[in-house]
């Protein structure tokens, strides 16, 4: 898919780990591991917008288009 | 209603559906036996003679030409150097006893398969609720039980279809196989032919809906 997740790299950057974002958003792990890879077919904005909120970006900074 | 519930419902109308399969062909069959007997003891044998007047009255031995007429318009059968063994009484007791150990081998080797599917049928069946009462429904292996039952009843059908016909086949008397009789006597199985091509469909409808699950299960 030439759409691609940089969760991790946001994580990175607010040196947060994926199961204190898990914790926040409150999604599950396995959920928030499925969107890490690449695996998910769809998001909501919902989600879309409590990761935002979390982590202070934009989601053009999560998400990325490369044809 | 809830799933359990459901399958509660569904496995307590399969066993009434069971019983009264058998209870069913057991009134049948007894009902069968003891008009049999009763044909037997008066000696009279109502199929022969409403089915086959005409041909135990045309039968004699050896060869001959016969022209049949329909009265209603008066159409012409031509039937030239027809063979006749025996007429039909005397042709049961000829060959009756022969005939009749010839075709319960051939009628039990029929039904073999018939059994075997249906065995089939039922356990996958059994699976299926089994598998539905754990709520694991839109699964790929649901999908595949379903077209298997599905395959398997429109296999029986068809097998059953096979039996019944070889069967009249088998009990027919001369001149017996007219497209006419086929039809009016042969019992088709075409309700499981229906129910099968229906399971089908529905298996069907069952992987999309397998397919909606998975990328359901794949939104965050």
């Amino acid at each position: 898919m030439p759409i691609i997740i940089n969760l991790d790299v946001m994580l990175a950057k607010r040196k947060m780990s994926l199961t204190e974002l898990s914790e926040k958003v409150g999604i599950t792990m396995s959920n928030l591991s499925i969107l890490k890879t690449g695996k998910a077919k769809a998001v909501r904005l919902e989600t879309l917008a409590s990761i935002c909120e979390i982590l202070n970006c934009q989601p053009g900074d999560i998400l990325e288009f490369t044809p | 209603m809830k799933t359990k519930n459901q399958v509660t419902l569904i496995k307590s109308f399969y066993l009434i559906l069971i019983f009264s399969i058998i209870t069913y062909a057991f009134f049948i069959s007894a009902r069968n036996t003891s008009k049999k007997d009763r044909n037997e003891a008066t000696k009279i044998e109502h199929y022969k003679v409403a089915v086959y007047e005409k041909e135990v009255q045309l039968v004699q031995k050896g060869q001959k030409n016969i022209q049949w007429v329909n009265k209603k318009n008066s159409d012409t059968l031509n039937l030239k150097n027809v063979t006749f063994v025996a007429d039909a009484q005397l042709l049961n007791k000829k060959y009756k006893t022969v005939q009749t150990n010839f075709y319960k081998v051939v009628v039990d080797i029929a039904l073999l398969p018939l059994f075997i599917l249906m065995i089939y049928f039922f356990a996958t069946l059994y699976n299926f609720i089994d598998s539905i009462s754990k709520e694991k429904i839109f699964e790929f292996e649901n999908y595949r039980r379903l077209k298997l039952m599905s395959y398997s009843i429109i296999a029986l059908s068809i097998f059953d279809s096979i039996f019944q016909y070889g069967n009249f086949y088998s009990n027919r008397k001369i001149f017996a196989n007219t497209p006419y009789e086929v039809v009016n006597t042969v019992e088709f199985d075409l309700i499981s032919l229906f129910f099968g091509i229906t399971l089908l469909t529905i298996s069907f409808v069952f992987k999309k809906g397998i397919d909606l699950k998975k990328e359901q299960d794949l939104t965050i």
